[in-house]
């Protein structure tokens, strides 16, 4: 069995054709089940994710579906154009489709490098797969290999360490200072976009209490409707910041809002616990010597940033390591491959020459006397047919592939595994 | 009298510590590697080891302390490492035990040097205010040590933070509020334990033989400033809020180091007990 990929991801196509292809559990149950009945004996497992749509199709090696038949098949369930189709869509054979499998397991083709939910999507598709019975033997290995792939990529590797997200990066530092925040207040002043989007992250951590500070009560009000939160004024944030733990601040203020004459005044009343404060404005809301002061980590827009874009460019620099783990794997995985096909092959051919010797030994049997000179003419005829019936199918094959070229192969061939001297040839 | 027996026991003892610290510190870097149980096996094993040869020391001579240090760093070796197990099942002190263990196995060490060097103190079977003199300032030694490692691992993990560059390994480490919390019970355990230890020493000194006094007078002023050094630590956390976090971490990692210091000291003048 042969393995090919047919899929787009966001690279390859808009998200409108993205939409189309996509598949749910039941969906993808139909089309895995219609493709198995259009080409009989193929194994299917469909990978649809939010950045991809993926169907894996093993086939018999000379067998169908091939690209062609892929383009038209997923053009038709889609109803999409096979010509706009087929410009959108990737398709890899053999062990490009092996090497590929391997590359989205390890997260190299996320939009997200490093992101580790690809593993549980792949993990989840073959399991559909299998429980619909259309994963068999070749696609469950490929497969089970991926995400054996995948598991040490990210173990011997840091392709998924480190943060894509300032939000991200904020909540992980706030997690190295505060063992829990079941019992810590957020503070949220202003209501700027990436504020927000940071506040989310910080909300994760299910704070015991959020505080929104806004200059504006009414705009305070909306935002804290949104989040559970208790929506205070900007006037006495001194008093706010004796109960916060955490502070997330992103005004449009020109002027920094927490001073540090403030912040200092502050601290003995809140009997110096850490505070982490995210300045997410610009112009910056706190003034930066606040950073310096006992039990303040303060960190602004710039130093987030900063851990986001070493997080992502040390995974790039990982991404040369994933290759090569992955090459290796492809390598290993067309050896244990090739190396299972010989075995039938093999048993074929015994069999074979079992027949063969044993309907000319049929032949012999009858004519044989007792005389042994006459018998001795009979073994030899009985040799010369045996070896004219085993080399009458490859003389054969060898003369049609003389006419369409490829007969150097075969003859390179046969050459290597009977051991033939060079000469012989001429 | 050490008999090969227990020998062995010390050597499957530092077997397992060595190698639950080997494989905690192989954790810490790369937590993928493996499972929970590279560490807790060995580290228990240790344990049972250690435990064993505590058990057999005591049974065979009829008290803890037949050979002076031997029998201390034994113990304190084996403190440490329960303070690990303890540490790994609360959870939030993951990645301590990659730097305890390390101790704990330097201490389990110690213990083959003492052998090796025929150290052997006078023998205090029957005196028990003398044997509860050494384990109660054992316990309080482990005690001490974990509040030094956490204050150690505190002042990294803060300078990492006010760095403001991403944290990588050391992200792995606990939080800020989890190490400064179990340095501070730690030093509150081990205060008490220490202020008896120390009384219960005097007691000894007392009864001790005119010869051996001088000796331990010494060491015993060595404990006195060490004693000072956290009393004056703990009023000064008591009295003053701003005195916590890295000001404390400090403190408490000076004050291990003086602990460490003192116990070199008794090691090397093997004949305080």
């Amino acid at each position: 069995m042969r393995p090919i990929v047919i899929g787009c991801n966001h690279k390859t196509a808009p998200i409108e054709l993205r939409e189309k292809l996509t598949f749910d559990q039941a969906s993808s149950r139909e089309t895995m089940d219609r493709l198995r009945n259009e080409f009989e004996g193929c194994e299917v497992v469909i990978v649809s994710t939010c950045n991809r749509s993926e169907t894996y199709v093993a086939r018999p090696t000379h067998g169908r579906p091939r690209e062609d038949d892929l383009i038209a098949f997923l053009a038709r369930v889609c109803s999409i154009p096979a010509e706009k189709l087929a410009d959108r869509v990737y398709v890899h054979d053999g062990r490009q489709a092996v090497a590929h499998l391997f590359r989205v397991a390890c997260s190299l083709d996320s939009m997200v490098v490093g992101e580790t939910q690809i593993v549980g999507q792949i993990k989840q598709a073959l399991a559909d797969a299998q429980a619909h019975g259309t994963a068999g033997k070749t696609l469950t290995t490929v497969f089970q290999w991926a995400l054996h792939v995948a598991k040490e990529v990210h173990t011997e590797t840091r392709i998924s360490t480190g943060h894509v997200s300032v939000g991200s990066a904020a909540v992980a530092f706030a997690r190295q200072i505060f063992a829990h925040f079941e019992d810590k207040t957020v503070l949220m002043i202003g209501a700027g976009e990436m504020g927000k989007l940071t506040l989310q992250h910080v909300l994760e951590t299910r704070p015991k209490r959020v505080i929104v500070a806004n200059r504006t009560l009414q705009r305070a009000e909306r935002l804290a409707q949104r989040y559970q939160a208790e929506p205070v004024g900007l006037d006495r944030l001194d008093d706010r910041l004796v109960d916060a733990d955490i502070v997330v601040s992103s005004t449009g203020a020109g002027e920094p809002i927490l001073a540090t004459p403030l912040v200092k005044a502050v601290q003995p009343r809140r009997s110096y616990r850490p505070l982490f404060i995210i300045d997410i404005a610009v112009p910056r809301d706190v003034e930066p010597a606040v950073g310096q002061l006992d039990g303040v980590y303060l960190y602004n827009i710039d130093d987030l940033q900063s851990v986001v874009d070493a997080s992502v460019d040390d995974r790039q620099e990982q991404v040369a390591a994933v290759d090569g783990i992955i090459a290796r794997h492809v390598d290993e995985f067309v050896q244990w491959r090739d190396s299972r096909a010989v075995g039938p092959v093999l048993e074929a051919l015994r069999k074979r020459l079992n027949e063969i010797t044993a309907a000319e030994a049929d032949w012999a049997r009858p004519k044989l006397s007792g005389d042994p000179k006459r018998d001795d003419q009979v073994i030899e005829q009985l040799l010369h047919r045996i070896v004219g019936k085993i080399l009458h199918e490859p003389s054969q094959t060898l003369a049609r592939k003389v006419s369409d070229g490829s007969v150097g192969v075969y003859t390179e061939t046969l050459r290597q595994m009977f051991d033939l001297p060079e000469d012989e040839q001429g | 009298m050490v008999t090969f027996g227990q020998l062995l026991l010390v050597g499957v003892g530092l077997i397992g510590y060595g190698a639950a610290a080997v494989a905690a510190f192989t954790r810490f870097r790369q937590p993928a590697r493996g499972g929970a149980a590279v560490v807790t096996a060995p580290l228990v094993a240790g344990l049972v080891a250690g435990g064993g040869l505590i058990t057999w020391r005591i049974a065979a001579a009829g008290s803890l302390l037949g050979v002076g240090g031997f029998d201390a760093t034994i113990l304190i070796a084996w403190l440490i490492a329960v303070e690990v197990l303890v540490i790994r099942s609360a959870g939030r002190l993951g990645g301590t035990d990659a730097f305890l263990l390390p101790v704990a196995a330097v201490v389990q060490a110690c213990s083959l040097l003492m052998i090796r060097s025929g150290a052997s103190g006078p023998s205090y079977s029957h005196q028990w205010h003398i044997i509860g003199h050494a384990v109660i300032i054992s316990v309080a030694g482990a005690c001490f040590v974990a509040s030094g490692v956490a204050g150690g691992i505190y002042l990294i993990v803060h300078r990492a933070m006010r760095s403001k560059h991403q944290l990588g390994v050391l992200g792995r480490l606990p939080p800020l509020e989890s190490l400064e919390g179990f340095g501070r019970w730690m030093v509150a355990a081990g205060f008490p334990l220490l202020t008896f230890g120390i009384l219960t020493g005097v007691c000894g000194i007392a009864h001790a033989p005119q010869a051996d006094r001088s000796r331990e007078i010494m060491l015993g002023s060595g404990t006195i400033v060490l004693w000072a050094l956290y009393a004056i630590a703990m009023l000064v956390v008591w009295l003053r809020p701003r005195f916590r976090g890295p000001r404390a971490a400090t403190l408490a990692t000076g004050a291990a180091g003086l602990a460490v210091v003192n116990f070199v000291t008794y090691l090397l003048m093997r004949s305080h007990i």
